[in-house]
C-alpha cells in the first residue's frame, strides 16, 4: 500500500501470486466479483471500495446557572472528526488491507460557547477569559464563566435608649424634653444582578431607616421626647417607628372607680380594687387586681396577681370572651342528637310520639339533669354577646326558642341538627381568625377569666381561671383547675395538680406542651379531647391521623419560645 | 297499655307493660294516687318493657311532686339502660348497681 493505492508485484520466478485479503470496511471485488480474498494475477482487475467515511462526534456546552442566578457555571466536552484510510503495509506476498484512523479534535470555538450561554439566558457578567479557554479546551472542561453581582444587605439602624428600660413591660416611662435615644443610622441595601441580567433585591429585612413619629423630635442623630409619655419603639413596614405614646398615670391604688380612656396608654402605679378600666392602648397595672374589670385594646399588664377579675387584651374581644359557651352550647346539641340516636337504637321511641312532639320530650327530660346547666350557660353567654356579635346573637335566640323553649311543643332532629351546622360553622370562623397583636400578661391569676386577640403569659401560674386567646397561652408555672383555649398552641411547666383539680386544655390547631401534666387533665387539639389517666412529663400533645399523640419534648423550650421580650428566666 | 299492683305493706307500686305518651299522665296520676301523707312510695318498673321520654317524664314529674318519699325500685335491664343515658343516675344513684 502507498498512500491509499495498492501496488502489486508479479511473483519473481516460480514465487506465488500475491494475495489480498479485505479488513472491516473493506469490499474486495476482483473481476466483478465480490470476494473475501483473492489472489492477485496478471489481467485481473482489482477493486478495493473503502466503504467507512470520516466520522465526526460532536462536543456539546452546557450552561448551568445557580440557584441565586448569581454564577453561570459552563461545561465544554469538544468534539471530534475521525479520517480513516488504508493503513500502509510494506511490500508482501500476502497483503492485508487495513484501515488507518486519524482522531482530530474539535474545539467549541467562541460561537459555540456562546450559542450556549444564549440559550441559558446569561447575557451579565461573562468573563472573557474563561470564555476564550473554553472556547479552545481540547479536553473536557468546567469553568464558572459568569458571575453577577449579588445585592447589597441594608445593616439595620440602632436606637440606642438613653433612658431607663423596663424589661417586660411596655416602654420606657418620659418626659417631655428629655434625650430619650440616640440614632445609629443603618445603610440601605443595594440591587444586585443575575448572570441572567435581572435585578436581585437585597434579600434582608433589616429596617435601616428611623421615623420620629408622634411626640418625639429628631435633632442631629438624638431622639427628644416631646410629651410625658411611653417611649415605644417597633417595626413598622421596614421602619424603625419610635413614639412617645402619652401616658395617663394614676400614681395610687383605684378602689371603687370607673376609669376610661379613649385613646393612649394608662399606668396604675398601685393596685386596682372592684374597679373598671377600660382603655384603648395598653393598661398597666403595676401592682395586683381585685374583683375588677380591665380592658386594653393594645395589651393589658398586671404586675402582680389578678384575681377574681375580668382581664381582656384586644379591641374586640366580644366572641371571644363568651367562646367556652358558645362551645357548650355545641355540645349540648351534640348531646341531644346522640341521646335520640341511642334511645331509637334502643327502641325506645314510638312513631306516634314522634310525629306529634319531636325531640321535645326527650329534651325536656334532658334539661332536667343531663343538660341542666344549659340554660344557666345560654342566659351568660347571650349577656356577654348582647353588645358585640349580632350574629352570634341572633344564634343564640333561635337556640333558646326552638330548644330551651318548653312552650315549644315540637322539635325536630332536623331542626337541631341545622342549628348545630350553623353553630359549628361559627365556632371555625372564631377559631381560625388570625390572632392579634394584643398581648395579655399578669404575674398570676386565680379565679379570674382573661381574654386575648393576641397572646397570654402568666408569669407564675393561674388557678381556677379560664384563660382565652387566639394567640398562644404560655407559662412557666401551672395551670391548674378552670379552663385553657388557645387558637394557637399552650406551654407550660405543669398542667392540672397532684389533687385532679378539674382542669380542661384545649387547642384549635397547633399543640399542648408541658412539663407535667397530672391525671385528670382534659386536653383537646382540634376538637379530639381525651382525658388524661397517668402523669405526663415534658410532652407534647397534638393531634396525628385525627388521633391524640404523646410525644416526648422539652417543654421548657417550648415555653421560652413564646415568652415575652425581655423576660428573664428564673 | 300498662298495668299497676299496689301492696300496701311494702308500699310498692309494681308497673307492668308499655308506657308511652298516650298513658304517661295515667301513669303519673296512678303515682300520685297511692302517695298518702309522709309514707313514702316504691316505684317497682321491673315488668315494664317499654318507656318513652314521655313517660320519663311523667315519672320524674311524680318523682319531683313527691320529693322525699318518691323511691325507685326494680327496673329492668332495658330501662336501666334507658335512664342511665338520660343521665338520671344523677337521681337515682341506685341505677349504677345493674338492674334490681
Amino acid at each position: 500500500m502507498v498512500d491509499g493505492r495498492i501496488v502489486v508485484q508479479g511473483p519473481r520466478g516460480r514465487g506465488h501470486y500475491a494475495a489480498v485479503i479485505a479488513g472491516e470496511g473493506m469490499r474486495l471485488v476482483v473481476n466483478g466479483e465480490v470476494c473475501r480474498s483473492a489472489a492477485v494475477r496478471e489481467g485481473d482487475r482489482i477493486e478495493v471500495v473503502f466503504e467507512a467515511a470520516d466520522e465526526v462526534r460532536a462536543g456539546h456546552c452546557t450552561v448551568t446557572v445557580s440557584a441565586d442566578r448569581l454564577t453561570a457555571e459552563l461545561t465544554v466536552t469538544p468534539g471530534e472528526r475521525i479520517r480513516r484510510r488504508l493503513a500502509d503495509s510494506p511490500f508482501s506476498t500476502r497483503l492485508e488491507l487495513t484501515l488507518h484512523e486519524e482522531r482530530v479534535v474539535m474545539a467549541a470555538g467562541e460561537d459555540g460557547v456562546r450559542r450556549a450561554l444564549a440559550q441559558a439566558g446569561v447575557v451579565y457578567g461573562i468573563d472573557m477569559r474563561s470564555l476564550a479557554r473554553a472556547a479552545q479546551a481540547t479536553e473536557p472542561l468546567t469553568t464558572i464563566i459568569a458571575r453577577g453581582d449579588p445585592p447589597g444587605e441594608p445593616a439595620a439602624a440602632e436606637v440606642v435608649l438613653e433612658v431607663e428600660p423596663r424589661p417586660g413591660a411596655e416602654g420606657p416611662l418620659v418626659q417631655a424634653g428629655w434625650r430619650v435615644a440616640t440614632i445609629r443610622p443603618g445603610r440601605p441595601g443595594k440591587d444586585g444582578r443575575a448572570v441572567t441580567g435581572e435585578a436581585l433585591k437585597p434579600g434582608g429585612r433589616s429596617p435601616a431607616v428611623v421615623v420620629a413619629g408622634d411626640g418625639v423630635r429628631l435633632v442631629d442623630g438624638v431622639l427628644y421626647a416631646q410629651v410625658d409619655g411611653r417611649f415605644m419603639v417597633q417595626e413598622v413596614d421596614g421602619e424603625i417607628l419610635c413614639d412617645v405614646v402619652p401616658l395617663r398615670i394614676v400614681p395610687r391604688d383605684m378602689d371603687g372607680e370607673e376609669l376610661v380612656s379613649d385613646t393612649g396608654d394608662v399606668l396604675v402605679r398601685g393596685s386596682v380594687f372592684r374597679s373598671r378600666l377600660q382603655v384603648a392602648g395598653f393598661l398597666e397595672v403595676e401592682q395586683g387586681a381585685l374583683q375588677s374589670v380591665l380592658t386594653g385594646g393594645r395589651g393589658v399588664a398586671v404586675g402582680r396577681v389578678v384575681s377574681r377579675s375580668v382581664v381582656q387584651a384586644g379591641a374586640a374581644v366580644g366572641g371571644l370572651s363568651a367562646y367556652h359557651g358558645l362551645r357548650a352550647m355545641a355540645e349540648s346539641l351534640e348531646t341531644i342528637l346522640a341521646t335520640y340516636e341511642e334511645i331509637a337504637r334502643m327502641g325506645m321511641v314510638r312513631a306516634d310520639e314522634w310525629r306529634q312532639s319531636g325531640l321535645r320530650p326527650l329534651i325536656d327530660v334532658l334539661l332536667r339533669r343531663r343538660l341542666a346547666w344549659v340554660p344557666q350557660v345560654w342566659r351568660d353567654t347571650r349577656d356577654q354577646l348582647a353588645a358585640v356579635d349580632a350574629d352570634w346573637t341572633s344564634l343564640l335566640d333561635t337556640m333558646g326558642r326552638s330548644v330551651l323553649e318548653p312552650a315549644r311543643v315540637r322539635v325536630g332532629t332536623d331542626e337541631v341538627e341545622q342549628l348545630l351546622r350553623d353553630w359549628r360553622r361559627r365556632l371555625a370562623d372564631l377559631e381560625s381568625r388570625a390572632p392579634g397583636n394584643a398581648r395579655l400578661q399578669a404575674y398570676a391569676a386565680h379565679r379570674s377569666r382573661l381574654f386575648s386577640e393576641g397572646s397570654i403569659w402568666i408569669e407564675r401560674g393561674a388557678e381556677e381561671s379560664e384563660l382565652t386567646a387566639l394567640g398562644p397561652v404560655a407559662s412557666p408555672g401551672s395551670l391548674r383547675g378552670g379552663r385553657v383555649w388557645s387558637a394557637t398552641g399552650v406551654a407550660a411547666r405543669e398542667l392540672g395538680s397532684p389533687m385532679e383539680m378539674r382542669t380542661e386544655v384545649a387547642v384549635a390547631r397547633g399543640a399542648i406542651t408541658a412539663g407535667i401534666v397530672h391525671p385528670g387533665v382534659t386536653v383537646s387539639v382540634g376538637g379530639v379531647r381525651s382525658r388524661v389517666d397517668e402523669l405526663r412529663r415534658n410532652c407534647r400533645i397534638s393531634l396525628r391521623d385525627g388521633r391524640l399523640v404523646f410525644d416526648d419534648d422539652d417543654a421548657d423550650r417550648a415555653i421560652r419560645a413564646m415568652a415575652p421580650s425581655g423576660w428573664v428566666e428564673g | 297499655m300498662f298495668s299497676t299492683h299496689w301492696d300496701e305493706a311494702s308500699r310498692t307500686l309494681s308497673v307492668s307493660g308499655e308506657i308511652d305518651a298516650s298513658t304517661a299522665d295515667s301513669f303519673r296520676n296512678a303515682v300520685l294516687a297511692v302517695a298518702c301523707g309522709d309514707a313514702p312510695v316504691r316505684l317497682d318498673l321491673g315488668g315494664v318493657t317499654f318507656m318513652d321520654s314521655t313517660a320519663v317524664g311523667a315519672m320524674l314529674d311524680a318523682a319531683e311532686e313527691l320529693h322525699d318519699r318518691f323511691e325507685l325500685g326494680a327496673v329492668n335491664e332495658r330501662v336501666r339502660q334507658l335512664f342511665l343515658i338520660l343521665g338520671l343516675d344523677e337521681v337515682f344513684p341506685e341505677l349504677q348497681g345493674g338492674s334490681s
